[in-house]
């Protein structure tokens, strides 16, 4: 168990700092580590595409915020994650209401993008090509984008699958 | 020659099936002329329950019947069309024949009621391509939906060779299955790599089965049922399965969102500690005991062809027992791989140091050990060759290394004892932080096992379960040769210990997902050993000095005195053997261990896997 000390700020303006937790916090779960944090949430950020990753304790009993009551509700692990074969990644994504969601990624540009955004990345930092790329990988919501125009990140959602929930057969 | 391999309801939707890949891809090599392809009846009759109830019969419900083989319920939603009548014991499936609750029941009928159409669906499509030979391979419940495509399937084209093999024809049961089908030409008992191939040239030949080994044949009226092989087939001959067509069929299937696929891969056969004690429950048959495993560099070779060439992650190993050799020689190329594969293994519960860990980092994630019980006594009489202190350090230690452990609680032994149930009973609450037997359950009589072929070990009298009088038109006398599953009299305990047996099982699957039980290293030598478990107070045990030497000495379990030795020794500390004692009495009565027979074990994990149905309301923050 990790607890971080301090509420986390995500903010929908400072895409850097929000993505770096993002992706921290995905890390940390696949690493099969629970983790306690406690969020203040910019309501101008819709923070349904993290629904798949540990969600803030509440401040309370009497916390009301729904978007962070939904995030509880919908969290369990194994929701949204990829795995590593020989040449290839496959995600596997159950946010949808349409039921799982399956993709194997086996080439570039896709593959080196997925990748290159596990760490958040600027969007202008990207090429035309990759950040059309980008576009049909945030529209599946595998990718999330946060920040002022001009400064907006890009960050992987999915966790990769390195320690399996137990029962590993409910996932 | 044109030869299609069948397979079935209710195979495994998921999975592909090795006979069809084994076999296809062996007579493609023995008889390269041999068209051969495959028809996946199992996939095919999930589709037509979801297209004939538009999606109200879903490939769960299909699950559900397909993993409860002792039910037979499966075998009898086909027991009307392979008997011509639909209305065959329709009624007495009501009769409390079976255990199932009443909504299972309804799915049965309204699924028996679809069966006909199927059949008339199956027939038509195995003879589009009007193959010489229809195979059909038959595990768990795939007899009676097989035997009725194939009975139909003669009346409609005669002269197409039916060839019936797999696990449920071994033996008396093959025997059985032939005399009583005439419309089934062949049956293969035993194993069908060596054999299969030459029933095809003597077919092609339009010669009779005289001497092919195992095969059962027919000299005019009469069935032939020829010994089967004493020696079991080489590893060098079992091919990598071919599993090409079956995933072209599952990835067009609206059944593939349903679950995961996933590879099966066969590294060995057979078991080497049932070669030497067959465990008495244990149903392998003993011309298959034989252990016979792959070189480690052609298993490597074959799971990581098998994986690059479906890219599917999720292996599931058929073995019943894992190769030692393989933790040095194959595990290791698997960890090394860097892939994030799922693999699902059989062992043997009482592993070495480091071998857990090995699997682990393997991408084993789930594991059956053949846990069985938690009372070395009986485990004894099962002749299982663990004792319940090795099922608890593996319970214990796949916390850690979020491993997850299937296993049941089985009971009703002959010569057991209810204290030996009470003994664990009263233990099961300190246990609610590792991971519950997924089901409490009497121990079934099974065809080749010890309990079976010798009557004197006390089950003296059997009958075949009541489900093959609702599935076959057939004598008693025939269905004692052809059933796999028994009833017989209840031995071991009954009354009071079996039900709180069921109770305390209850209890703790009910508490198990909200309850841990973590031991830490804390800066100086201490042990911080914090107690969440349901039923117990939140309490944190600070173990300082020869406390903490001694609980590390207990994970391995330990008796009072071999602790004693071990503090006084090797760990040089001055403690008398009457203050050990009464530190292991009150670590004990604080549920911190597990007494087997005065062998003392730790309980605490040195970790605490992700819950698949954890709630973020159950973490709890200190």
């Amino acid at each position: 168990m990790i607890e971080v000390e301090r509420p986390v700020r995500l903010d929908a303006a400072d895409g850097q700092a929000t993505s770096r937790f993002v992706a921290w916090l995905r890390d940390r779960l696949s690493e099969g580590l629970a983790v306690a944090w406690r969020a203040s949430l910019d309501p101008r950020l819709d923070a349904s595409p993290l629904y798949h990753l540990p969600p803030p304790l509440p401040e309370g009993p009497g916390e009301q915020d729904p978007a962070l009551v939904r995030w509880r509700a919908s969290y369990r692990p194994g929701v949204c994650f990829y795995r590593v074969g020989p040449g290839f990644i496959q995600v596997k994504d159950l946010r949808g209401p349409g039921g799982p969601s399956r993709y194997t990624l086996t080439q570039d540009p896709y593959l080196s993008l997925f990748t290159r955004c596990l760490t958040p990345t600027l969007l202008t930092d990207l090429t035309e090509d990759a950040r059309r790329i980008a576009d049909a990988l945030l529209a599946e919501r595998l990718l999330i984008a946060v920040g002022a125009p001009g400064d907006r990140w890009v960050t992987t959602l999915p966790s990769r699958m390195r320690r399996w929930p137990v029962p590993s057969y409910l996932i | 020659m044109r030869l299609i391999l069948a397979s079935m309801p209710w195979a495994d939707l998921h999975s592909p099936s090795p006979a069809m890949g084994i076999l296809g891809a062996r007579t493609r090599a023995a008889r390269p002329g041999t068209e051969v392809t495959e028809y996946h009846g199992a996939i095919r009759w999930a589709e037509y329950l979801l297209a004939a109830t538009n999606g109200e019969l879903t490939p769960e419900d299909y699950a559900r019947i397909a993993d409860d083989a002792p039910s037979g319920l499966g075998e009898w939603i086909f027991a009307g069309a392979l008997n011509g009548r639909p209305e065959w014991r329709l009624k007495e499936l009501r009769s409390g024949v079976v255990r199932q609750s009443d909504a299972e029941i309804d799915v049965a009928v309204r699924m028996r009621r679809l069966a006909d159409g199927f059949v008339e669906q199956a027939v038509a499509e195995l003879l589009a391509t009007a193959p010489d030979v229809v195979g059909f391979t038959t595990t768990f419940q795939q007899n009676t939906s097989s035997l009725a495509v194939a009975g139909r399937l003669k009346q409609v084209r005669p002269s197409t060779r039916v060839v019936l093999g797999g696990a449920n024809c071994e033996g008396p049961m093959g025997a059985a299955l032939h005399r009583n089908h005439p419309f089934v030409d062949f049956v293969v008992r035993g194993e069908g790599e060596l054999v299969f191939p030459r029933l095809l040239d003597r077919i092609a030949a339009d010669q009779d089965a005289a001497g092919l080994e195992g095969v059962c044949w027919w000299r005019d009226e009469r069935s032939i049922a020829n010994p089967e092989s004493p020696s079991p087939v080489p590893v060098e001959v079992i091919p990598v399965p071919d599993y090409d067509q079956w995933q072209r069929v599952i990835e067009a299937s609206p059944v593939l969102s349903y679950g995961s696929p996933c590879l099966l891969i066969e590294a060995s056969r057979g078991c080497w500690w049932g070669e030497r004690h067959h465990c008495t429950f244990c149903g392998l048959n003993d011309a298959m005991i034989k252990f016979r495993s792959k070189p480690p560099d052609r298993l490597w070779a074959e799971l990581s062809g098998l994986v690059r060439r479906h890219q599917i992650l999720d292996v599931f190993f058929t073995d019943n027992i894992l190769d030692l050799a393989y933790y040095d020689e194959v595990l290791p190329l698997v960890a090394a791989s860097g892939w994030d594969l799922r693999i699902f293994f059989e062992v043997k519960s009482n592993m070495r140091p480091g071998q857990l860990e090995r699997l682990a980092a393997a991408g084993v994630v789930e594991l059956q050990p053949g846990i069985e019980s938690l009372s070395s006594r009986v485990l004894k009489l099962m002749d299982k060759g663990v004792t319940a202190t090795a099922n608890l350090r593996l319970l214990r230690d796949s916390e850690a290394l979020s491993i997850t452990v299937t296993w049941n609680y089985l009971y009703g032994f002959p010569e057991e004892r209810a204290e030996d149930y009470l003994q664990v009973i009263a233990q099961l609450p300190a246990l609610v932080h590792l991971q519950p037997p997924r089901a409490v359950a009497r121990v079934a009589l099974e065809r080749f096992s010890p309990f079976f072929e010798r009557p004197e070990l006390g089950f003296a009298t059997r009958s075949p379960k009541p489900f093959y009088g609702l599935v076959y038109d057939l004598p008693e006398a025939e269905l004692g040769d052809l059933a796999y599953y028994f009833d017989c009299e209840e031995a071991g305990i009954t009354g009071d210990p079996e039900r709180t047996l069921h109770e305390a099982v209850g209890r703790w699957q009910r508490a198990h997902p909200d309850s841990t039980l973590v031991v830490s290293e804390n800066p100086g030598g201490s042990l911080l050993i914090a107690d969440r478990r349901q039923g117990w107070p939140v309490r944190d045990h600070v173990l300082t000095g020869w406390h903490a030497a001694a609980y590390r000495a207990l994970e391995r379990g330990r008796s009072a005195k071999a602790l004693t030795d071990r503090l006084t020794g090797d760990d040089g500390y001055a403690v008398d053997p009457g203050t050990v004692s009464a530190w292991l009495e009150t670590a004990h009565r604080d549920g911190l261990t597990y007494d087997d027979d005065g062998t003392f074990v730790a309980l605490a994990t040195r970790g605490v896997p992700l819950r698949a149905y954890a709630r973020p309301d159950a973490v709890e923050v200190r």
